[in-house]
């Protein structure tokens, strides 16, 4: 049977290969799967991405953050294990990952007056602030930037089933990576863990919806392929069949 | 594709002949074709004396080779021939008795044209006066017509034919024509004949029996030169 | 078994090697030769073209048909004495009535040397078979297809044909020789005869055939460093990985025959 059967060009990429292209991503480009609040995250780097605290009445905003470790992928068929919830059907990658997920569980901030609210103005009275640094859309306490008082992580081994999907980057035509279902083990008790598969679910989609790799990576720009079919997933490889 | 013919160039395929009547010294030159001129340095001589015996007596020829030497003065060349070098002949003094012909002549194809530029008015190959000639080998195929390039109406033509020899035969035959000359009298600037035909390699002898000083020059160079000095 | 694996069928090696073909150009030398007796220098150019392409398990490219358009200028020393005798105006006397016989001297005429200039052009078909070489080369991954062994290019037609225009070549250069008209047949046919198809084929062989046996046709170049993504921004630098290794081979995958281009990478 040909390679490239009625197609002019034929790409496959072997697992190895693609975690090689995602390895290369995330090592050079962390802050794609590292994101935080000031207090974790001073500000926006390589290494991590800044983003606001969560506002919640009163208090400053919670700070938190979120950071994976670098995705491992396990294309149809199954060789890495997977929790008993999740089966690799055909076509499907499965993805497996370690997720620390961080709070900073101060029980006040240095200004915050003791017992009573703080009026949303009265930084107009204080004599620290400096409204040309007001610039972002949360309190702009940059003393405590990448100071977090108390905080408080947990590490969580995940696992995620899902699929390619054809995508674009830079103008290019790309792979993208859509999540399925994702477990979590050894969450008690059910209805926590769900709302943590939840919230995992939708970090990993928003973070994987960053991480695609043009189709001319697949192939090292050996060829120029138009792809016609694909990629998709085969056995333990990524395909896809074009034009020259 | 050229023929070269003008008197006042001589190549090694012409020859200039003077027929010297009265005794005498002519001093003379050899001088670039076209040149200024000896300029007033004629440093060869011919001696003609007083006929041997009072009869009748054929009339005798001398010939002379002329040869460019390579001269130099220190760093320059020779001003006098406007090149690095001279025309000399092989006698500087040649002795002929009244009545006999001298002939210049070159036998190196390489040699520059020049020209034989005598002291004396008629002596000279620039302009042919009395008693002299001028001999051409035709070495192209083709109707040559020529003329006098000072004007003075004389005008004839030459066609040469070529032999295209097909064999060795033809060839040897074409050859041996070519010992065979063709005599053109120039009589008072009137060629006879004057239409010729002649085979390629044979030789035209010009008898200038008495002129004003004329040239035979291939006409087109001479309407090229009228043309250009109109065009002045 | 390799990470990565690149294959294109015939057709895409067809549009492949088309490409490459017409990105050659027009390639051109000169210098000095001999055609048969003669010393001969010369600028020769040649331009490729076509050609069918066929892929052979495990590592020829076949080109069938491949048209070399080719052009030569020859430039040579014709020493017409060295072809006909010279040739020698006897003594001519004449009587001249009235004064007498005139003779004039014995001339030699000494036949020049003459430069001949030809300039010829015509095209061939010949097949080669190139294997498939790889080689890294500053940082960069090459894989080429190389012409194996020197082609026999047959020139046919074409020496007969610029054997004429040497003739006509050597007429219109001596056309200003003295006396040559009754010689030019036998001069014409003498230095032909000289150079012969032998002469030619000796001349031109080796002067065209490199435009051919040195012809390297790129396939794919891949930087050993690979850019998987360009930098975007103050926190997205570009992404490289390394290409281990490189391979390129032609397999028989019924029914097809494919150009493979195989890799390893690291992270």
């Amino acid at each position: 049977m040909s390679l490239t059967e009625t197609s002019e060009v034929f790409v496959a990429v072997e697992e190895s290969a693609l975690n090689d292209l995602i390895t290369a991503v995330c090592t050079t480009r962390p802050h794609l799967l590292h994101y935080g609040s000031p207090a974790f995250v001073p500000a926006s780097s390589t290494s991590a991405t800044q983003m606001a605290p969560i506002p919640f009445p009163g208090s400053s905003g919670l700070q938190w953050s979120v950071e994976l470790g670098i995705p491992r992928l396990d294309l149809f068929k199954q060789d890495e294990a997977l929790p008993p919830e999740l089966s690799l059907g055909a076509g499907q990658f499965s993805l497996s990952t370690v997720v620390t997920l961080c709070v900073d569980c101060a029980s006040r901030g240095k200004n915050d007056p003791r017992g009573e609210d703080r009026p949303e103005h009265e930084h107009e009275h204080d004599p620290n602030h400096d409204p040309n640094r007001d610039d972002k859309p949360w309190r702009d306490d940059r003393d405590d930037w990448g100071k977090a008082q108390n905080p408080m992580c947990c590490r969580l081994d995940v696992y995620a089933v899902g699929h390619l999907v054809s995508t674009w980057a830079g103008g290019q035509r790309a792979i993208g990576f859509a999540v399925d279902s994702v477990e979590i083990v050894d969450i008690e008790p059910n209805a926590l863990e769900s709302v943590i598969e939840c919230l995992l679910t939708m970090i990993l989609r928003s973070v994987l919806a960053t991480l695609s790799l043009p189709v001319t990576a697949l192939e090292l720009g050996a060829f120029t392929l138009t792809p016609t079919v694909g990629p998709l997933i085969d056995v333990n490889r990524v395909l896809a069949r074009g034009d020259f | 594709m050229t023929e070269n013919l003008d008197s006042r160039a001589l190549r090694n395929t012409d020859c200039y002949g003077q027929r010297f009547m009265k005794p005498g010294t002519y001093p003379y030159a050899l001088v670039p074709a076209g040149g200024p001129g000896a300029g007033g340095d004629f440093p060869y001589v011919v001696e003609v004396v007083e006929k041997s015996s009072k009869g009748e007596r054929a009339m005798h020829q001398a010939t002379v080779t002329v040869r460019f030497e390579k001269e130099r003065h220190g760093d320059c060349c020779d001003e006098r021939t406007s090149g690095p070098g001279r025309f000399v002949p092989d006698l500087e003094r040649v002795t002929v008795e009244a009545g006999d012909m001298v002939v210049w002549n070159s036998p190196d194809a390489a040699t520059r044209p020049f020209a034989v530029d005598g002291e004396k008015e008629f002596f000279g190959s620039s302009a042919l006066t009395n008693e002299c000639g001028y001999t051409h080998v035709f070495t192209t195929p083709g109707e040559h017509e020529y003329a006098d390039a000072y004007g003075s109406g004389l005008r004839g033509v030459v066609r040469v034919a070529d032999p295209q020899p097909r064999n060795q035969k033809e060839l040897r035959a074409w050859r041996a024509r070519l010992a065979e000359g063709a005599l053109v009298m120039i009589n008072d600037g009137r060629p006879e004949p004057a239409e010729l035909e002649i085979v390629l390699g044979q030789t035209v002898f010009f008898a200038v029996v008495t002129g004003p000083g004329v040239t035979i020059t291939e006409a087109s160079l001479v309407e090229q030169r009228s043309s250009s000095a109109g065009a002045a | 078994m390799s990470e990565i694996l690149a294959a294109i069928d015939e057709m895409a090696a067809q549009q492949l090697f088309d490409t490459e073909v017409a990105a050659l150009g027009t390639q051109s030398t000169s210098g000095s030769s001999s055609l048969g007796p003669f010393g001969v220098s010369y600028a020769v150019s040649g331009t490729l073209s076509n050609g069918t392409v066929d892929l052979i398990a495990p590592a020829t490219v076949e080109i069938a048909d491949l048209r070399l358009d080719w052009h030569v200028d020859l430039t040579f020393q014709l020493d017409i004495g060295d072809f006909i005798p010279d040739i020698h105006i006897p003594q001519v006397c004449i009587h001249i009535p009235c004064v007498g016989t005139v003779c004039t001297p014995k001339i030699d005429i000494v036949w020049p040397t003459v430069p001949v200039h030809v300039s010829f052009g015509d095209f061939l078909l010949t097949t080669v078979d190139l294997g498939v070489a790889l080689s890294l080369v500053s940082g960069v991954w090459k894989v080429e297809g190389i012409v194996q062994g020197v082609p026999s290019l047959q020139f046919g037609a074409s020496t007969a044909a610029l054997l004429a225009a040497i003739g006509l070549a050597v007429s219109a250069a001596v056309a200003w020789v003295p006396l040559i008209g009754p010689f030019l047949a036998v001069l014409v046919g003498a230095v032909v005869a000289a150079i012969g198809i032998a002469g030619l084929t000796g001349l031109l062989g080796p002067i065209i055939t490199p435009f051919v046996s040195g012809t390297r046709f790129p396939i794919t170049d891949v930087p050993a460093l690979f850019e998987v993504l360009p930098a975007s921004g103050p926190f997205d630098p570009a992404v490289f990985v390394t290409v281990d290794s490189l391979g390129a081979e032609i397999q028989h995958n019924p029914p097809e025959d494919e150009l493979v281009v195989l890799a390893d990478i690291t992270a």
